[in-house]
């Protein structure tokens, strides 16, 4: 308890109080060593108050994640989040090819790729990291979203036999969206593979123009190795 | 009941903690950036100071200058103008997306707005609302842009293009932010007025060249001297009411000269990722040529200066 | 008398301060005034008259204050006065020779921490001699109980030397890379304000305020609760909400400093529930009242300071004289009048006389008082006028800085009246000095163990 050993006290404070009056005070020498020092009672931290402590806290948590950003080094007073400067920045032709490419996948392609481009294992092969993706001569790597695929195909050093044929693109997707879909993926996760033109989809829609695109014809991968890649 | 060793503990976990959350992470974070490189040639920013212009900064400091002058902008948001570039061939279908973008006006309008190029069909408009208008847009051979447009008191005054980042005091040692605004924003003083006559005039008295300015005069900073036959090439060219008395005049010190180089010096804002601006930069179009005072370079009347965007 | 040597010297630096004070003010609304010495431009005598004020006069009479409280409440004898008052020596000569820095150019350029180097290394060693000998007081206590005032005590020593000593390091010694300056300059000054002069500064409230009516203080717990509330958010911050850092680190200031809501209401409530039933006291009792204008003016200016940081808010007075008016309301509201009625307590016991002049003592306390609310309202209407006229860019700058001109001459009032009031505190100590000298000599010899400093050797 912290008051016991002021006990005797009380009673002399209001003197002493009085004595604390400059003016009051004639006779030096009041400060003696007996004098009380002041306690302090035990009334308890009212409730309301630390209520109002844990609402307070709870809002600045809410007011961290609405204001802060994302803790994101980039993001600075009239912006909300990075997506906010990104939309904010002026895009370049690049960006917006990616953009687009972007979601013309995620619209797409993400259904059996994954928006990771994983796929799923032994169903939908992986984009991520397939060196069919990154090969710098796309002449490959456009002929599959046209026509389809199906069959055995090694991928990153895995065998895997595609359960149902990969679904045709070639009627449904314009060139300039083929090519910036397959751009995307050229340059997604970590990829830094060449974009892919319009014109090189023109080109090879050309050479495979008497392929149906139905879906009846996708290509084999054996089929897909025989095109040359090195020029 | 001895807490001694508690709050010890409890002091200086409290401590720790606010000097992990507010200094650490922080310095950890971008504590350590570096030059970019801007636009699309190889300007790297920010660019490093010349030694005239770092001395010049160092009587800065010495003097003060940042207990009433702000080093800093601020913006308190973006909006997004449309502009037209190109009308294109296939006029009466881009009048009819005009008055979709454009609901209250007229078809006559219409023709109006795209007779001339290039020409801002939606002004100050939201980024969603922007790029709804692009799509309405999307006319083979229409061409337009979107340009960003920052918004805020400060940029509307002319001091600058565009929030003030981390990026740009990279090199500063001192940094001196400064937090009042006893007088205008620095930020881009040397833009504003890149008269270095006119700077010397106005530390020299700033009432002068400013009526009614409260900036102290820095006389100090200038030497008053026997002048010889012919003035010397630095001498300030005082106005007739504020001449000297014949055969002196007024010759700014190394310090002065320092201070102004320093003041010159600060004239570019270029735009990046986290501080985007207009890629056409708005043209800091005052006292850009003249040799003369100007008086609103450095009270910086909002109508002198930039066409508001609004 | 290590304290009384303190107390002479802060109320020294507070005249100085203040008069240097008042040229930068007069300096705002004439610039002419007094510009041909380089040494006496605006930017050079505003910061000399604040660094003065600050650590010449508040630092100081605090640690003063901290002494004798320590002192007292642990029923002993203050330990090494004479190192004390070595480092008291030291600690003034340090505040000349920055003084004497900044008015000659050397200012560091970062705020609060202007002085130079060597300045400051020599203020970090004395303080380190007063704050040493303050803790082995505090650990040779014979009164093993703990009374709340110590609490802060402690926690205000150990507090200063840490965040002094990291921002010079990052800032002076190894300076970090650009706008991680202003983010440590900001942790810095709010740790100074928020906690080191809050802690010193309701020390000596939460002691003097029972003492004098002679009544406990209303709850031990609620005064500890707001001390841990106070160390843990209140040394954040310091990020103003648009400075050029990331979002996140001024949204986490802002965010920490509506947390003070908590220990302020937590004050408040103690204070007000100590006082309700003997407000009678505050009629008669100049100490009392001095103390209680400094409370009052600690909670105001938490509260605008918990205000000015919202964004909102902040939008309007960043950059503007709101700012000025917390840290006046801080600086002579707050701790000049709790330093006041510190001195006038303490003195009398100390030197065993009475103040000559209790007509002074009053009208210290009236010119004080009017002089504060002279010097902090102007500003702080002045300010918000000026921030919305500054965040309308119709309204020429040039009209914006006349139209807060008004409001700063009434301020420079309000300092000439703080400046008088000031004066009379240090005419009364001056005049107490000599009296005393004489009749504490006399007493040394019989004088029961006190808990004040060695009595001889008390030069001024």
């Amino acid at each position: 308890m912290s008051s016991d050993s002021k006990k005797p006290s009380r009673p002399a404070s209001p003197s002493s109080g009085g004595a604390n009056r400059p003016q009051a005070q004639a006779a030096p020498g009041n400060s003696t060593a007996k004098e009380t020092e002041p306690t302090a009672g035990l009334a308890p931290t009212p409730i309301w108050l630390i209520l109002l402590f844990a609402l307070l806290f709870y809002w600045g948590q809410l007011y961290l994640d609405n204001h802060a950003g994302g803790f994101d080094p980039q993001v600075y007073e009239p912006y909300a989040s990075v997506k906010q400067v990104k939309a904010a920045n002026p895009m370049s032709d690049e960006g917006a090819v990616i953009a687009k490419g972007e979601a013309v996948f995620n619209q797409m392609c993400a259904v059996c790729h994954q928006i990771s481009g994983l796929g799923s294992a032994g169903q939908f092969p992986p984009l991520a990291g397939s060196e069919w993706v990154i090969e710098p001569n796309p002449a490959r790597l456009i002929r599959i979203p046209l026509h389809g695929l199906t069959g055995p195909i090694r991928v990153k050093g895995q065998d895997l036999n595609l359960p149902v044929p990969m679904t045709p693109f070639g009627e449904t997707l314009s060139n300039p969206d083929l090519a910036a879909v397959l751009t995307y993926i050229r340059q997604a996760w970590g990829h830094k593979a060449p974009p892919v033109t319009p014109a090189q989809v023109a080109k090879v829609r050309e050479e495979t123009a008497s392929r149906p695109m139905s879906g009846s014809a996708p290509w084999t991968s054996d089929e897909l190795l025989k095109i040359p890649v090195t020029q | 009941m001895n807490h001694g060793p508690l709050i010890f503990l409890g002091i200086f976990l409290a401590l720790a903690a606010s000097w992990y959350g507010t200094v650490v992470a922080p310095l950890l974070q971008f504590g350590h950036q570096q030059q970019v490189t801007v636009g699309a040639g190889s300007t790297r920013y920010p660019a490093a100071r010349s030694g005239q212009a770092q001395r010049g900064k160092d009587v800065y400091r010495a003097n003060g200058c940042f207990y009433c002058h702000t080093s800093q902008v601020r913006q308190s948001g973006v909006k997004f103008d449309v502009v037209l570039v190109s009308a294109g061939t296939n006029k009466a279908g881009l009048i009819s997306a005009a008055l979709l973008i454009k609901p209250g006006i007229t078809a006559d309008e219409a023709r109006k707005l795209i007779e001339q190029t290039p020409k801002p069909l939606l002004q100050g408009v939201t980024r969603p609302e922007a790029d709804a208008a692009a799509k309405t847009l999307a006319i083979p051979d229409v061409k337009f842009e979107i340009i960003l447009v920052p918004v805020g008191g400060d940029v509307e005054r002319g001091w600058g293009s565009r929030v003030s980042v981390a990026q740009d005091y990279l090199y500063e040692q001192p940094l001196m932010l400064g937090n009042q605004r006893i007088g205008p924003d620095l930020t881009t003083i040397g833009a504003r007025q890149r008269s270095a006559a006119s700077h010397l005039l106005h530390l020299y008295n700033p009432q002068m060249t400013v009526k009614g300015s409260t900036m102290p005069p820095y006389r100090f900073l200038f030497e008053k001297r026997k002048a010889g036959p012919r003035p010397s090439p630095d001498a300030l060219q005082l106005p007739a009411e504020y001449a000297v008395e014949k055969g002196f005049e007024i010759v700014p010190t190394e310090k002065a000269q320092a201070l102004v180089a320093y003041l010159l010096s600060l004239d570019t804002q270029l735009a990046l990722f986290e501080a985007p601006m207009p890629t056409a930069p708005k043209q800091p179009e005052l006292g850009a040529s003249t040799n003369q005072t100007s008086a609103a370079a450095f009270t910086n009347t909002a109508a002198a200066n930039q066409p508001a965007p609004k | 008398m290590a304290v009384m040597f303190l107390f002479s010297s802060a109320l020294i630096w507070l005249v100085i301060g203040i008069v240097l004070g008042l040229i930068s003010s007069i300096k705002l609304h004439g610039p002419g005034f007094l510009s041909q010495l380089s040494w006496l431009t605006y930017g050079r005598v505003y910061p000399a008259s604040q660094n003065a004020v600050v650590y010449g006069f508040s630092a100081q009479a605090l640690l003063g204050i901290a002494l004798w409280l320590i002192a007292r409440l642990g029923r002993v004898s203050l330990q090494g006065p004479g190192m004390i008052v070595v480092g008291g020596v030291f600690w003034n000569f340090a505040i000349a020779m920055g003084l004497v820095g900044i008015l000659t150019g050397n200012s560091t350029g970062y705020e609060w921490l202007e002085m130079p180097r060597s300045a400051s290394s020599l203020l970090f060693f004395s303080y380190a001699l007063i704050g040493v000998w303050a803790l082995i007081t505090f650990h040779m206590r014979r009164e093993r109980q703990l009374y709340v005032s110590q609490w802060y005590l402690l926690a205000a020593l150990l507090w200063f030397p840490w965040s002094y000593s990291t921002a010079q390091l990052l800032l002076v010694v190894s300076p970090v890379q650009g706008v991680m300056q202003a983010i440590v300059n900001g942790w810095f000054v709010h740790n100074l304000f928020e906690v080191w002069f809050s802690f010193l500064g309701l020390a000596g409230v939460f002691y003097f305020i029972p003492k004098i009516i002679g009544q406990p203080l209303h709850s031990r717990y609620l005064a500890l609760f707001a001390f841990w509330m106070l160390a843990f958010f209140g040394s954040w911050g310091g990020v103003y909400a648009d400075a050029p850092v990331p979002k996140w680190v001024s949204s986490l200031s802002i965010a920490t400093r509506v947390m003070m809501l908590i220990p302020m209401l937590a004050i408040g409530l103690n204070i007000q529930s100590t006082l309700s039933a003997h407000c009678a006291i505050l009629k008669t009792n100049m100490v009392l009242r001095f103390v209680w204008v400094g409370a009052i003016s600690y909670l105001l200016a938490t509260l605008l300071g918990i205000v000015g940081a919202l964004r909102s808010v902040s939008e309007v007075t960043l950059f503007t004289l709101y700012t000025n008016a917390i840290t006046n309301l801080q600086l002579y509201g707050f701790l000049g009048m709790v330093v006041a009625g510190g001195i006038y307590y303490i003195v009398p016991r100390l030197t065993e006389c009475d103040w000559p002049s209790t007509g002074l003592i009053r009208f210290h306390f009236s010119t004080a008082t009017l002089g504060v609310a002279l010097l902090v309202l102007p500003q702080l209407i002045g300010g918000v006028l000026q921030g919305i006229k500054l965040n309308d860019p119709q309204v020429p700058f040039l009209s914006v800085v006349k139209s807060t001109i008004p409001f700063l001459g009434m301020s420079t009032l309000g300092e000439l009246l703080l400046l008088v009031g000031n004066l009379a505190l240090l005419v009364n100590l001056l005049k107490i000095l000599p009296a005393c000298c004489t009749c504490c000599l006399g007493r040394v010899s019989n004088s029961t163990p006190q808990p004040k400093a060695v009595a001889v050797g008390g030069r001024i």
